[in-house]
């Protein structure tokens, strides 16, 4: 009887289902009936009151929706694949980041992984092609989910020297490891080089989820302490109100239209410290639009030379032949 | 005409010299130094060059891995 009722069933789901206001099938176990699932009264009444042989019941349960990736029920910390911007991320030498967002290689259009040179490149003891791990190591991440390699990274500098950015990026081993999506954001394809007092800012992070704050500086110089009373300086720098923890770095700032502002690296328990994306983009060579990348351009010099070359070259056998006639 | 971004250049390096300042930045019309604690904020001087030193505690700045 079981099996005529599963039979019935999956019969139901290749029908009932094409109809649009049917939202789900079910069975009951203990009354032997097929159950669907419908957005609004009126819409049950067009359910068959039997089906198959078995009765139908109809259940309202209004539209059902798929739930939010925003939903606490993610955990941030898994392995994600493919894995989008705001889940954990690292070198295989340090504890856990945030991996930032996707961006393209402004020069060959590749899709890479963004977020902190601290995160990504271990603070300048990464060389290029180190594997980095989603999840990152702290969050139990092993060479197994390793995600990326080390592509390049902007060397952060002592002091006197002012840094404007502490940024990297990695090269995703399997393109469709990586999804175009921020975590609770959306996808990113613009940048917006003009930050301002004032404005509102959103980014999505391992460790806080989806904040917002507001920018209360856009030009400060910042030292940075890293454990031993050592410290970086960072020139040019956006804060904001507070709206990240540990484990947040590496998180894109975006405006309220989802575009690019700031690379967020650093924090007290007062205030968070972004990089401008500006530079971010022109260090790193990277671009958050796709229209932007174009192949790179011969340069006029070269075409002329060549062109003089062929021109000689044709010219001096033409001669010769003649000659030598 | 000398503006607060400029004053605020000029004093820059000194200022991140002094023990507890976090950070420096400007406005049109103010310089803002970002102190550790409130006990850092007495070493500020009150004015530069003829523009008000606002004093902002904000605590220790660090890498958020």
């Amino acid at each position: 009887m079981r099996v005529e009722l599963e039979s019935a069933r999956r019969k139901a789901e290749r029908e009932l289902m094409k109809l649009p206001f049917v939202h789900g099938i079910a069975t009951t176990n203990d009354r032997e009936a097929i159950v669907v699932f419908v957005e609004s009264e009126e819409q049950a009444q067009m359910i068959p009151l039997e089906y198959a042989g078995f009765p139908v019941e109809v259940f309202v349960t209004g539209k059902i929706e798929a739930l939010s990736l925003v939903a606490p029920l993610v955990k941030r910390t898994e392995r994600f694949r493919p894995a989008p911007g705001g889940v954990s991320i690292g070198h295989y030498t340090i504890t856990a980041g945030t991996l930032g967002s996707r961006v393209y290689d402004s020069r060959t259009g590749a899709r890479l992984i963004l977020s902190n040179n601290h995160v990504l490149a271990a603070t300048n003891r990464g060389e290029p092609g180190d594997p980095i791990l989603q999840p990152g190591p702290y969050d139990g991440g092993t060479m197994k989910d390793m995600i990326a390699r080390l592509l390049r990274f902007v060397r952060l500098l002592p002091p006197p020297t002012y840094n404007r950015v502490d940024c990297a990026v990695a090269m995703p081993i399997m393109n469709a490891y990586l999804s175009d999506e921020i975590l609770g954001i959306g996808v990113v394809n613009e940048e917006n080089f003009n930050p301002e007092v004032g404005m509102t800012v959103f980014k999505s992070g391992r460790t806080t989820g989806v904040t917002s704050g507001k920018i209360t500086y856009t030009n400060a110089t910042v030292k940075v302490w890293y454990g031993g009373g050592r410290y970086y300086i960072f020139g040019d720098q956006i804060v904001t109100t507070f709206m990240a923890r540990g484990g947040d770095s590496g998180s894109l700032l975006v405006d309220e239209d989802h575009r690019a502002v700031g690379l967020l690296f650093a924090g007290s328990s007062r205030v968070t410290v972004h990089n401008r994306i500006e530079y971010v983009c022109r260090e790193l060579g990277v671009t958050f639009s796709r229209m932007k990348v174009r192949p790179p351009k011969i340069k006029k010099e070269y075409l002329i030379a060549a062109g003089a070359f062929i021109a000689s070259t044709a010219l001096t056998y033409y001669i010769a032949r003649r000659w030598l006639r | 005409m000398v503006t607060a971004h400029e004053v605020r250049a000029k004093y820059e390096r000194w200022l991140l010299t002094l023990g507890g300042v976090v950070g420096v930045t400007s406005t049109d019309d103010k310089i803002i130094v970002l102190v550790m604690s409130q006990r850092d904020a007495v070493k500020i001087p009150r004015e530069l060059d003829g523009f008000p030193v606002e004093v902002r505690v904000v605590g220790e700045v660090r890498f958020l891995p």
